[in-house]
């Protein structure tokens, strides 16, 4: 191979004959600076011999898949560690994406994680790895079972800050007592001698400096070393200027009055302290983020009993392979997704649905993992292991939707990049200006100015402003059940303009109640409903239990029943009173030869208006009809007016028909409704209404729910449904009151406010505070004073959020 | 590892403020002038 050629292997998918191999080998000939090309149709490869100085890996797959094909890539996701801002995790993107072989990489700060989509035939995870190690991080590869990890992680990344900040506090503090003592208006306020004394000071602001503020320099070097500057940077100058002036003038001091002179040691150790402060509530965000995963991943079942060969044996589930048969006993969870090939059962899906009724399952059907087996015996042949399972794949849904990014918070991080740079440069100028023209030849003068600059400009409540404000406004949230599920959800929320309403479970209780009763002669109401509520009393099944607890409610005694059977799918058999009773569909009733055909319309009428009607036999002759359905949660209708009078675009969607639907909302005072929606059009909808350029929230309760909730601005569940869709959703809703809904957007428009007051701050503090500090009207202590009441003011303020009233 | 940084630093603290003190009353009382004296001259 001569040097201008290199050899690239493409695993290719979507081809089915010799002439897709033929297609593509002619089609990357065409590629100017491909000098050979083959693809075996039966490995499905491709090799390609280019000249890397005209084509790229890249662009041979663009290619590919412009013929039509695709270029299979291995995706990958690693944990990142030592990332400190927003120019870190940019370049080890750029730095990633500049590989050969890798077609996407995303960075992401706030969770520390790479996802990187690469070409596995060109290199190898561990190459991957040894480029994040090159760029001066750290890196591994995240598998499920270092989720655990991960998590202990960042518990132990709080603790060591939380603990660096106790340290770094109670050394600051004595010099900060010594600073008030500086201040004409504070002379009042006893300081002790001691932390006068410039050699205490020295003592008490080393290890503050040089273990705490150690992460700074080392942080500042990365950067450095990487042709770019952050915060860290600035950080380290800003305080080391102060630290090492002020270590020259106590050393210039010996001899004479040490009182006298005026040291900087509380300004670099106040404002290291200040800036941990900022890094522990950043991690404190950083790992509520993976609290929601861990909750997913606890619903899997932890083994499985297979059947192989015969046998019986207890796997752990990473074991279970597709095609096992899997054995699930009544009560315990079923480990993966699958197909009943023997018997039936009562599946509980509530964890993953939100329907709270549970489902009659039989040979045939699919099951979902995770889900219950609630009372019959199963055999399950498995379909979906692993990562392919729907669990997997919700857990894969929330994880990635997590993987976006704050923007706000990102535009403090951008503005603090430049920042950094144009600071640097005008404090060199300041001490140039003052050395050699104000004050010629005066360097601790000039060098003063030049602290104080750096000093002023450290943009540590710039690097505050988001952090704080999202803490204190998301924690307030979770008081009154809203929990944000990442900052950039609190940021999104309060732009939100149409709210679309699912209607069961959110709109509704979704619990069915009893609704109608209709008697035939010769019973009286009294005596039907104590007959149907025997009979019903033994059934587990939950709109039984609806009738059954309907029926009490009126005061009717209930008898114990003579004889009693469920059938699945059409109802129950019973003997109460030595009357035979029959209770169910019209199938049960035609099974058992009963004219119902009076009943039908009066039937059909009930289930338009979205009930569930039950035929009542007794004795062998229609009796009458029980129906149940859904309520209305009381506090609907009046949580929709307020979104209404929030000026918010309010629309219902069901499944189910118009006229049910339209009942509903005429009830709850909704005018939009979009009914007959199949759960996967749910997501259609919310995307119809995106295209008309408005951000759009969508709130539901079930999994049916989720690919809307993932689809739409803004994703809430409602918190009285399941756990998934909660995860599914950027906004859980813990209460299940549709007042949650307005709540949260109130919440959201108050912490954006307090955040861009809080940069407001920070910004002017900073703008204002350079020129003056460069024309030498701010004496480094004043610099560094100003700078710790800029950084106090913007947690003040931020806290005024804990206080909101909803 | 929270009680570990506490502990450290409360007992450098005390070691700095014993330190101080040493030297202020047993080593060197005359050069340690009260600075709140001074202040309010």
């Amino acid at each position: 191979m001569s040097q201008q050629e290199k050899e690239a292997t493409l695993q290719i998918s979507g081809m089915t004959c010799a002439a897709c191999a033929v297609r593509i080998e002619k089609g990357l000939k065409k590629v100017e600076g491909v000098q050979e090309a083959t693809v075996n149709l039966a490995l499905e490869r491709s090799s390609i011999k280019y000249d890397p100085a005209v084509t790229n890996p890249a662009a041979l797959e663009k290619k590919v898949k412009d013929l039509g094909y695709d270029v299979v890539m291995e995706k990958a996701e690693f944990d990142i560690r030592g990332m400190t801002c927003a120019a870190c995790s940019a370049r080890i993107e750029k730095g990633l994406n500049k590989l050969e072989g890798v077609s996407n990489a995303s960075v992401n700060l706030a969770l520390e994680k790479a996802a990187v989509e690469f070409n596995p035939t060109v290199l190898s995870k561990q190459d991957i790895i040894k480029k994040v190690e090159k760029l001066g991080y750290g890196a591994m590869v995240k598998e499920e079972e270092n989720q655990q990890e991960a998590a202990d992680h960042r518990q132990l990344e709080i603790e060591k800050q939380t603990g660096k900040f106790i340290f770094s506090a109670i050394l600051s503090l004595p010099l900060l007592w010594a600073m008030v003592g500086h201040f004409s208006f504070t002379r009042f306020i006893f300081v002790p001698d001691m932390f006068m004394n410039p050699w205490v000071q020295l003592a008490l602001a080393t290890p503050v400096q040089f273990i705490i503020g150690k992460q700074f320099y080392v942080g500042a070097y990365k950067a450095l070393k990487n042709e770019s500057a952050n915060m860290d940077v600035l950080v380290a100058l800003g305080t080391s200027a102060a630290y090492f002036y002020s270590l020259y003038l106590s050393f210039a001091s010996i001899g004479s009055n040490a009182h006298m002179v005026e040291l900087y040691y509380e300004t670099s150790a106040i404002l290291i302290t200040l800036i941990i402060l900022g890094k522990l509530f950043e991690a404190k965000a950083k790992g509520r983020s993976s609290e929601a995963i861990k909750k997913l991943m606890g619903l899997q079942a932890k083994t499985a009993i297979i059947e192989r060969n015969g046998i019986e044996q207890e796997v752990s589930l990473e074991e279970v392979a597709v095609g096992d048969i899997i054995h699930v006993k009544p009560g315990e969870k079923i480990p993966v997704d699958g197909l009943i090939v023997e018997g039936q059962s009562a599946i509980d899906e509530s964890m993953l649905t939100g329907e709270s009724v549970p489902v009659d399952k039989k040979s045939g059907d699919e099951v979902i993992g995770s889900t219950i087996n609630k009372n019959g015996f199963l055999k399950i042949e498995a379909t979906k292991v692993g990562r392919d399972t729907a669990l997997a794949q919700i857990i894969k849904v929330v994880e990635e939707a997590q993987g976006s990014k704050a923007p706000i918070q990102r535009l403090a991080d951008q503005i603090s990049g430049v920042f950094v740079p144009i600071v640097v440069g005008i404090a060199i100028i300041t001490f140039l200006v003052w050395y050699l023209m104000v004050v010629p030849g005066d360097f601790a003068e000039a060098l003063e100015k030049m602290i104080a600059v750096l000093v002023i400009a450290c943009p540590c409540a710039l690097g505050l402003a988001t952090p704080t404000s999202i803490m204190a406004g998301s924690g307030r949230s979770a008081e009154y059940g809203i929990l944000f599920k990442g900052g950039e959800h609190l940021e999104m929320t309060h732009r939100i303009q149409a709210v679309i309403l699912d209607k069961t479970g959110t709109v509704t209780n979704g619990k069915p109640v009893l609704t109608d009763v209709d008697v035939n002669d010769p019973y009286k109401e009294e005596e039907f409903l104590a007959l149907v509520g025997s009979a019903e009393k033994q059934s587990e099944h939950p709109l039984a239990e609806a009738i059954v607890s309907g029926i009490r409610e009126k005061g009717i005694l209930l008898q114990e029943a003579n004889s009693f059977e469920a059938i699945p799918g059409f109802g129950i058999k019973a003997i109460v009173n030595d009357k035979e009773m029959l209770v169910g569909t019209r199938k049960l009733m035609k099974k058992h030869q009963i004219e119902v055909s009076d009943a039908l319309d009066k039937m059909d009428a009930l289930e338009r208006e979205g009930k569930t009607a039950m035929l009542v036999a007794i004795e062998g002759q229609y009796a009458g009809m029980v129906a149940v359905a859904d309520t209305i949660k009381e506090t609907s209708k009046a949580a929709v007016k307020r979104l209404k009078s929030m000026g918010l675009d309010v629309i219902m969607i069901t499944g189910d028909n118009q006229q049910t639907a339209n009942a509903i909302a005429a009830e709850v005072g909704i005018d939009h409704v979009i009914a007959e929606v199949l759960p996967e059009g749910k997501a259609d909808e919310v995307k119809k209404l995106q295209a008309e350029g408005k951000k759009v929230a969508m709130v539901g309760d079930g999994i049916n729910d989720a690919p809307a909730l993932a689809v739409a601005d803004i994703g809430m569940a409602i918190g009285t449904g399941t756990d998934v869709a909660m995860e599914a959703a950027d906004i859980t809703l813990i209460r299940g009151d549709l007042n949650s809904i307005a709540d949260a957007i109130f919440m959201s428009k108050l912490t954006i406010r307090n955040i861009r007051q809080n940069l407001f701050w920070a910004f002017a503090y900073n703008s204002l505070g350079i020129p003056v500090a460069a024309l030498g009207f701010l004496a480094p202590w004043l610099a560094g004073a100003a700078m710790a009441f800029s950084s106090v003011s913007v947690v003040l303020n931020a806290l005024r959020l804990q206080k909101v009233k909803l | 590892m929270i009680k570990k940084w506490t502990l450290a630093a409360i007992a450098y603290l005390l070691l700095v403020m014993g330190g101080y003190g040493i030297y202020a009353s047993a080593v060197n009382p005359e050069e340690t002038p009260s600075h709140t004296e001074e202040r309010n001259h």
